[in-house]
């Protein structure tokens, strides 16, 4: 099954458009950085904690909104149906759960500590233990790098079929876009295109949404179409628990709400805004937008994908024959876009933590604390394209579901970020030895749950499990050890702290 | 205070008076930690203890089996909350820390 030519070609020539117009975004962020002057590693990876509330909310949606929204979730609506839709539906208020709890009690502490990273947040709590930021770090470029992937394939498998164009040229396509525009500008760059990606992404979904409703109006409304599914093998879908059962159904939902506590690129996002008020706006901002792109993406598009297109032997390609069926080609080249924004500003922010926390969490701050500005710049470089490079090749050959990769990343993420980053900000007696039991405790055991032993998963997502193991060994190690440093605690939690201490990076003992 | 003071590990937690931000920040969190527990249960309830019967027997609302709508609104209306609590109920606190001759001394010497 393809998609007409001359339809390929008007969807191809809007993509490029698109494209273009975002590299000037990184042409330009670099012209203004260079006019304003900094430190490059804050200027790089924080933009010096300046970003207005629109511009932080925006970026926060346009990072988080990834080809899991618009291919993935869609791909899985295709094969699971609405049991699937409503479970993955408690991601959507996942931006405000994040930013509510740890978005203004982690910016304070990062001011305090002069911090900019994830892993530089969670030394500082823990008492500046390697052995804990090594791990830590290890599983950000490990989960991040799966989740790169996943961005990378949703993106290609679209513009392959959507354009006619091979898969790998898709891949190098818009994964080299990525690397220029967060070369040239850091997260200045990303902040600057997700303006503009946000935009489009709202446009597309938009866009998709009236064209399927004036597709099933033609049809005799939504309920008529839906109900040719019934009496038909694919009437599961339409069926409480038809595709998944309700342990995993509660357990994705577990999973789309909580993993937000382990996202170093949300977090990473959310210690950049300037200010409370920008930080509200942000979430407003995020959350509005996002649930609606959310609701407008996902709330139909893979059910009635199946109604329209029901031989695809790939349902990552639901989304792709959908848009070319229901949307005129300059609309269809407009939703590749969006597609794609999502990927790219995903992909860049996810980027720029990987490389933060490989160049300035490991390099400088364990092995080189000595490190010029001007070297520093040169290995952030180095590992961005290698970074890019090394997904670009895990992408080649991709597998059948996006979507489990995308949930693979974020429990990884989550379970083993999650608790020592919550546990660190809301109770005093954690330290670093219930960090280190709980970081490597669920890392093992989502590892074992995903490849080794599935049972011990209990027929949930792995999540579920390695987050309680990672809880139950945070707060048993604790309560067994003695507590952080007194000067430790007063920075996280103290109205009076030592600001000299504050500034440590030596282990404490 | 010296250095090696602040990194004793035998002192009394509950001395440390917590940031007034700080203690806004956990009445926060228990309200994001409230809406994460609705998205998970509210949803999943309509879904799963309701008998909905055979699929040849659903009705629709909106164009949509009816659980799936029902369960749907569930999510729009925690969305909803969220949205009007990040407007009205988020303090405005300030970042940066204020201005305080004693700040860099820890607590219980600021008093004295």
């Amino acid at each position: 099954m393809n998609i007409a030519s001359e339809k390929q070609k008007v969807i191809f020539i809007t993509f490029l458009v698109y494209l273009t117009v975002t590299l000037l975004f990184g042409v330009i962020a670099k012209r203004r950085k260079a006019a304003r002057g900094s430190d490059f590693a804050e200027s790089f990876f924080t933009g010096n904690k300046a970003m207005g509330g629109i511009v932080m909310g925006l970026m926060i949606m346009a990072t988080m909104l990834s080809s899991g929204t618009f291919i993935g979730s869609v791909g899985a609506g295709y094969f699971y149906g609405f049991t699937y839709i409503i479970a993955d539906a408690s991601a959507y208020g996942l931006f405000f759960i994040l930013l509510c709890s740890l978005g203004k009690r982690l910016n304070i502490v990062a001011r305090r500590i002069n911090g900019s990273s994830v892993v530089q947040l969670i030394k500082s709590r823990y008492a500046n233990n390697n052995v804990l930021a090594i791990g830590v770090a290890v599983s950000c470029v490990i989960f991040l790098s799966f989740y790169c992937a996943s961005q990378l394939v949703g993106g290609a498998k679209m513009f392959a079929t959507m354009t006619g164009q091979n898969y790998i040229i898709g891949l190098v396509l818009f994964g080299v876009v990525v690397m220029i525009y967060t070369l040239v500008g850091g997260i200045s760059s990303v902040a600057s295109a997700a303006v503009f990606q946000g935009f489009v992404m709202l446009v597309a979904a938009t866009g998709l949404f009236v064209s399927m409703q004036l597709r099933a109006g033609e049809m005799g409304g939504l309920a008529s179409m839906y109900q040719t599914l019934v009496g038909t093998e694919n009437e599961n879908l339409l069926q409480v628990c038809g595709t998944l059962d309700g342990k995993y159904m509660i357990s994705l939902a577990i999973l789309g709400a909580l993993c937000g506590f382990g996202m170093p690129h949300a977090i990473q996002g959310a210690i950049s805004y300037k200010d409370t008020k920008a930080m509200k706006t942000a979430i407003v901002v995020s959350l509005a937008v996002s649930c609606v792109i959310y609701i407008m993406m996902n709330i139909n598009a893979g059910v009635m994908a199946h109604v329209l297109n029901p031989d695809l032997t790939a349902s990552d390609a639901a989304m792709p024959y959908l848009a070319a069926t229901v949307m005129p080609a300059w609309l269809a080249g407009i939703l590749l876009s969006g597609a794609v924004a999502a990927i790219q500003s995903t992909l860049a922010g996810m980027l720029l933590v990987i490389c933060s926390t490989i160049a300035k969490d490991i390099y400088r701050d364990i092995f080189n604390p000595g490190v010029s500005d001007k070297k520093l710049q040169k290995v952030t470089y180095v590992v961005i394209v290698l970074v890019i490079a090394m997904v670009i090749i895990l992408s080649i050959n991709p597998p059948d579901l996006m979507q489990k990769i995308v949930y693979l990343a974020m429990g990884g993420l989550g379970a083993t970020l999650g608790v020592p980053v919550f546990f660190g900000a809301y109770w005093k007696r954690a330290n670093e030895y219930g960090a280190i039991a709980a970081v490597f405790g669920a890392l093992l055991t989502y590892i074992a749950a995903v490849y080794i032993l599935p049972q011990i998963a209990g027929g949930m997502e792995p999540f579920v499990v390695s987050v309680v193991v990672g809880i139950a060994l945070m707060i048993v190690v604790s309560l067994m050890t003695k507590p952080s440093p007194k000067g430790t605690i007063q920075v996280w939690f103290g109205e009076k702290y030592d600001k000299k201490f504050a500034l440590r990076t030596d282990p404490i003992r | 205070m010296k250095q090696e003071d602040l990194s004793t590990r035998d002192y009394d937690l509950s001395t440390i008076q917590e940031d007034r931000r700080f203690l806004r920040c956990r009445r926060e969190t228990i309200v994001a930690l409230i809406v994460a527990i609705l998205l998970v249960v509210l949803p999943e309830a309509i879904t799963l203890l309701p008998k909905w019967g055979p699929v040849s027997g659903y009705r629709y609302m909106l164009g949509m089996p009816m659980w799936f709508t029902l369960a749907y609104a569930t999510v729009i209306a925690c969305c909803i909350f969220a949205l009007l609590y990040s407007i009205l109920g988020i303090r405005e606190d300030p970042l940066d820390d204020e201005e305080d001759v004693n700040s860099d001394l820890p607590n219980e010497e600021a008093k004295s």
